[in-house]
C-alpha cells in the first residue's frame, strides 16, 4: 500500500519546497495578462498570466496586486496612455508564492513601463514598414515622411459636401460640425454622417465598412473627414490598424483625419491629411473655402484695376489729342503774333501767287488790317 | 460670355471666367466700348461665387445629407 499523506501535509511540503527555491527572489517574468479584475477601493488586482504557443497555451499563472504595488497600474496607464486590460503583454518583476488553499500565485512588485511603450512602438513600426513595403504605389518612405497616393489627390477648389466618419453623440462629432457651422464667413457645408464605433475590438472593421460605403457613392462627396476625441492611447489602437491605414492612403477621395489631440498620430493620420483635432479639420476646410474666395476677389480687383488704367489712358490720350488739336488752331497761331493773309476772302497759303498791288485783308490776333502790297523782296 | 448663364457656372468655372477677363484686359483685347459689359459681368460672377460658397443648392440637399450647414 502506498504512503498516504494528508492533502495539508502535501501543500506544506510543496510550500516548504518552493520557498527554499524561490524565497524573496525577484524575478522578472514576461508574459501576457489576461482575466484582469482590479478592485481601485481595495487597492488590490487579480489576473492571470498565460503564454501563448500558436493557438494553445504554454504557461498559466494566477497573478495579484496587493495594496502596495496597485500604484504600478496607475502609474503604467498614465506614463503609457495604455489600459492595463486583457491581452497586453508585459514585464514584471514577481514574488512566487504559494499557499495551501489559493495555490501558487505571482505576486507582483513592479512593472517594467519601457517594455511595454517599446513593444507598443515596435508593433506600430512593424505595420508601418509592412504598409510601405508591400503597398509601393500607395505608400511611400522618404526622409522619414510618409507620402501616399490619398495625399496627392488634389483637393477640390472648394469643399463643400463632406462625409464625415465619426461615432455618435460625440465629442468630436459636436466640435467639428459646430466649427462649420459657426464658421464666420458665412461658408455652408452640406455633411453626410456615417456614424460607427471607433473605439474598442473591432472598431477598425466598422470604420473600414464606413468607408467602403461612402466608395460606392464617391460622386456625392468632396472629401471625407474621420473625426473622434481625445481618450487613453488603446482608445486610438484601432487607428494603427494596417487594414485601415492601407484603405486610407488608397482611398479615392482626399481624407482628412482628427483623431484625438495634439499628442496623438495613429498610423491612419500618418496616411491621410491629418490635422490634430476634430476642430482643427473642420478650421482647415474653411480656410480652404476661404483661399478660394479671396482668388476671386483678387481677380475681380486686378480686373477693376485693370479698367481703371485703361480707361486713365484714354483719358489721356484724348487730352494729348486735344492739346494738338488746340495748338495747330489758328487762333493759337494769331494768338503768337502771325497773321493770315487773304486775298479776295481766300487765305494766302502761296506767297508766290502774291504780286505788287494786290488789295490783302491781314488777320491778326485782336485786329484786321486792309492793305495793299507796294513791293516784294525775296527772304534771304 | 461664358456658353452657359453665370447662375449655372460651378465656382470653377467662375473663376477661370473670371481668369479670362483679367487675361483679355491685360493683353488690350477689350474694346473700349465693351468695358461697361466687361465689368458689368465679373460684378455678376464674384456675386455668384460669394452666393455658391454660401448655399447649399437645392439639387444637392436632394441628393442627401445629415447636416446643411448654412449660416446666412
Amino acid at each position: 500500500m502506498p504512503e498516504k499523506i494528508r492533502l495539508s501535509i502535501l501543500t506544506q511540503e510543496i510550500e516548504r519546497t518552493l520557498h527554499n527555491r524561490f524565497e524573496e527572489a525577484q524575478i522578472w517574468v514576461v508574459a501576457q495578462i489576461t482575466d484582469v479584475k482590479k478592485q481601485p477601493a481595495l487597492k488590490r488586482c487579480y489576473l492571470k498570466f498565460i503564454e501563448k504557443n500558436g493557438a494553445d497555451t504554454a504557461a498559466e499563472i494566477k497573478g495579484v496586486f496587493w495594496a502596495k504595488s496597485y500604484a504600478q497600474i496607475e502609474n503604467f496607464e498614465k506614463l503609457t496612455g495604455q489600459r492595463f486590460e486583457d491581452g497586453l503583454e508585459i514585464t514584471c518583476r514577481i514574488l512566487v508564492r504559494f499557499n495551501s488553499r489559493w495555490g501558487l500565485s505571482l505576486e507582483v512588485q513592479e512593472i517594467e513601463i519601457a517594455y511595454t511603450l517599446g513593444s507598443l512602438e515596435l508593433e506600430r513600426q512593424q505595420t508601418l514598414e509592412r504598409l510601405v513595403r508591400d503597398n509601393p504605389d500607395h505608400i511611400r518612405l522618404r526622409d522619414g515622411q510618409y507620402y501616399t497616393r490619398n495625399q496627392s489627390l488634389r483637393l477640390p477648389e472648394v469643399i463643400q459636401r463632406i462625409a464625415l466618419v465619426t461615432a455618435p453623440n460625440s465629442d468630436g462629432q459636436r466640435d467639428f460640425l459646430r466649427e462649420l457651422e459657426q464658421n464666420r464667413y458665412g461658408f455652408a457645408f452640406q455633411v453626410t454622417e456615417f456614424l460607427t464605433q471607433i473605439q474598442g475590438d473591432h472598431a477598425d472593421r466598422m470604420i473600414l465598412e464606413k468607408l467602403e460605403e461612402i466608395a460606392g457613392r464617391l460622386d456625392a462627396f468632396d472629401v471625407v473627414a474621420i473625426v473622434r476625441g481625445g481618450g487613453s492611447q488603446t482608445d486610438f489602437k484601432p487607428f494603427d490598424s494596417y487594414d485601415l491605414a492601407l484603405r486610407v492612403a488608397s482611398f479615392q477621395i482626399p481624407v482628412f483625419t482628427g483623431i484625438g489631440h495634439d499628442r496623438n498620430t495613429s498610423i491612419t493620420d500618418l496616411m491621410a491629411r491629418q490635422e490634430k483635432t476634430p476642430t482643427k479639420v473642420a478650421a482647415r476646410i474653411v480656410d480652404h473655402n476661404l483661399e478660394f474666395e479671396n482668388s476671386v476677389i483678387q481677380l475681380k480687383d486686378r480686373l477693376f484695376d485693370l479698367t481703371e488704367r485703361r480707361l486713365r489712358t484714354v483719358r489721356d490720350e484724348l487730352t494729348g489729342i486735344r492739346r494738338m488739336i488746340r495748338a495747330a488752331s489758328p487762333e493759337t497761331i494769331l494768338r503768337r503774333g502771325f497773321a493770315l493773309l487773304r486775298h479776295n476772302g481766300k487765305i494766302i497759303t502761296r506767297p508766290d501767287a502774291l504780286q505788287a498791288g494786290m488789295q490783302l485783308h491781314a488777320q491778326l490776333q485782336n485786329k484786321e488790317i486792309q492793305t495793299t502790297i507796294t513791293d516784294i523782296q525775296p527772304k534771304d | 460670355m461664358p456658353d452657359k448663364p453665370i447662375a449655372e457656372l460651378t465656382l470653377t468655372e467662375a473663376r477661370a471666367r473670371l481668369q479670362e477677363l483679367v487675361d483679355q484686359l491685360e493683353k488690350d483685347t477689350v474694346e473700349l466700348d465693351q468695358l461697361p459689359q466687361t465689368i458689368g459681368e465679373a460684378k455678376q460672377l464674384l456675386d455668384h461665387c460669394e452666393e455658391k460658397l454660401r448655399t447649399i443648392g437645392d439639387a444637392a440637399k436632394e441628393a442627401g445629407g445629415s447636416w446643411w450647414l448654412e449660416n446666412k
